[in-house]
């Protein structure tokens, strides 16, 4: 995924549970349940269908400076193509091809 | 040889969120036949006919150019419900910008219920409403006819379309005999991509007046049925052609005409088929023979239409109780049915917490036992009593961008809860069902957590 992109979550059934983001998909028609750790629930929150890839990466980095950013945008984007993998998240690129 | 077809039908391409694999179960795999039923009525007139399924293919919106420059098609008809008429419209949007003279034609449960907001999409030319055979005939007819004016289009049932004075609604068409009608053109489409090659339907039209459900308004409530000869013609049909021993009847009430069902079982008891079907609770109380007889014909799976675990709410819905429920699956399953599918309404206009405490009690129940629970918050479809009336019901509705119109998210407030609530109680609702997977991994539903470091294991 590249960082200029803009991920956009394909579910709504979705809560934050204390550190933790658990949600559901039923992308596959059956449903599922999933549950990300504080920094993945933290990416998940920040995919809102505006923000880039970079923009997720900044966010990330800002609340945890000392951190390497190239290791944490290859973390967020391994994670977002993950999601991708699992059809939770898609790019508005890959939406307009249903336009 | 040339390839060009008079009319192509399509079936609307799935939206983004519902991925390649949520075709690839036999709960969502089944032919498209209604629009089958079309194209039948259609190559019976005379008329040649494609149909494309872009939902099951996973097509997208464009590649209708590519089709309509292969097939040069002189009509599209799609069937669209109302999830899909964003992708209908899409649709005839490139039909239009790649073939400007091809008339696009909306039918399905959407256009039905709202015929002036689809023609208000300048890209639809024409909305059949209610069932398509004879209207699409006669509309073809008129479209291809040499009468410029088309004023052949004021005889034709069932249909809308602009003219230079606005909109016109012709008369509604009568529910049709629907013993006349052709067998579904399965032909037409590839079979063997199907997991549901049974999938059948014997019968139109609902007895039931349920508040949330819009089926009624593109089926009618006057039941129909095919006769029993032709039922098991169509059945001894797909198993000479596809090789299926298992059907799925695909109806609203299978069980409602309780004398009809035990004629045709009478039939089924010397086929070696197995079937399952949607039955009512009423129905199989009622009738005490039914089930027995449902059973030795080779009845394996039932659809319930449970929709609450309260019995005032139950009482509402259809004269139902927790105890005959419980009682019913027991007695089924006791007589040999082996698959059961209960599914759950959230967001009753009579839904209080402590109700819905109620439906999740009784869910779990239902679960122990094996079936599997699909639960969704109500939407209000155009078409059903609580779109119509919403008021009545003490329901405000939210929204209506069609594309959210979808079973897990709150569209509505009722009296009792709002939006927020009902999103919040269906959460909570669904990860108990879930956190009960162990008991259902025969219908798929589980609990998993593998992606990769940045996940929480169970």
């Amino acid at each position: 995924m590249n960082t200029a992109e803009v991920p956009v979550r394909l579910t709504h059934t979705w809560k934050r549970q204390g550190d933790t983001v658990v949600l559901f998909s039923d992308a596959h028609f059956n449903l599922v349940r999933l549950e990300f750790n504080q920094i993945g629930g933290r990416v998940w929150e920040l995919v809102d269908g505006k923000r880039t890839v970079e923009e997720i990466v900044d966010q990330i980095h800002s609340v945890h400076p000392r951190a390497h950013r190239p290791d944490i945008e290859a973390s967020v984007v391994a994670f977002l193509e993950e999601l991708r993998g699992e059809w939770l998240v898609m790019t508005t690129g890959d939406l307009a091809a249903y336009e | 040889m040339s390839n060009a077809v008079d009319v192509l039908l399509l079936t609307t391409p799935r939206a983004p969120h519902l991925s390649p694999a949520s075709v690839q179960v036999s709960e969502n795999s089944a032919p498209p036949l209604g629009l089958l039923c079309v194209a039948a009525a259609l190559e019976q007139a005379g008329f040649s006919v494609a149909v494309v399924d872009f939902y099951q293919n996973g097509h997208k919106p464009r590649d209708v150019v590519e089709l309509i420059d292969v097939l040069r098609p002189r009509i599209v008809g799609i069937s669209a419900l109302t999830s899909g008429i964003h992708m209908a419209y899409r649709l005839c949007r490139h039909v239009k910008a790649a073939a400007p003279h091809v008339h696009t034609v909306v039918g399905g449960p959407h256009g039905t219920a709202l015929p002036e907001e689809v023609l208000s999409h300048p890209e639809v030319d024409f909305v059949v409403r209610g069932e398509g055979e004879q209207t699409m005939v006669e509309l073809t007819r008129v479209l291809f006819s040499r009468d410029k004016s088309k004023a052949g289009l004021f005889f034709v049932s069932g249909i809308s379309f602009r003219n230079r004075n606005g909109n016109v609604s012709t008369q509604d068409r009568a529910p049709m005999d629907f013993d006349s009608a052709p067998l579904p053109a399965r032909h037409l489409v590839p079979m063997a991509n199907y997991l549901q090659q049974g999938a059948i339907v014997s019968s139109r039209g609902c007895t039931y007046r349920c508040w949330f459900c819009s089926s009624v308004t593109f089926n009618t409530h006057k039941y129909r049925y095919r006769s029993n000869d032709l039922v098991m013609q169509e059945m001894d049909l797909l198993r000479e052609r596809y090789g299926t021993r298992s059907f799925e009847f695909i109806e609203d009430t299978f069980t409602c005409m309780p004398d009809r069902i035990l004629s045709l079982t009478g039939l089924l008891r010397s086929r070696d088929y197995e079937w399952s079907c949607q039955a009512t609770i009423p129905d199989l109380n009622e009738h005490p023979a039914l089930l027995p007889s449902m059973v030795e014909a080779g009845c394996r799976g039932l659809f319930f239409g449970i929709e609450s675990g309260n019995d005032e709410v139950l009482k509402k819905i259809k004269h139902m109780s927790r105890k005959k429920i419980l009682g019913t699956i027991d007695r089924a399953r006791t007589q040999g049915v082996k698959h059961f599918v209960t599914s759950f309404i959230i967001g009753h206009p009579w839904d209080t917490r402590e109700a819905i405490a109620d439906t999740l009690d009784l869910i779990l129940e239902l679960r122990a036992r094996g079936a599997h629970t699909p639960v969704s918050i109500l939407v209000p479809f155009p078409g059903s009593p609580i779109a119509k009336w919403p008021e009545k019901f003490g329901i405000t509705i939210h929204s209506v961008d069609w594309a959210d119109y979808y079973y897990n998210r709150a569209l509505i407030s009722t009296s009792n809860l709002c939006r927020e609530e009902l999103d919040e109680i269906y959460f909570s609702v669904i990860e108990s069902v879930v956190a009960t997977a162990g008991t259902a991994d025969a219908v798929g539903e589980m609990s998993r957590s593998r992606l990769g470091g940045e996940v929480v294991t169970n």
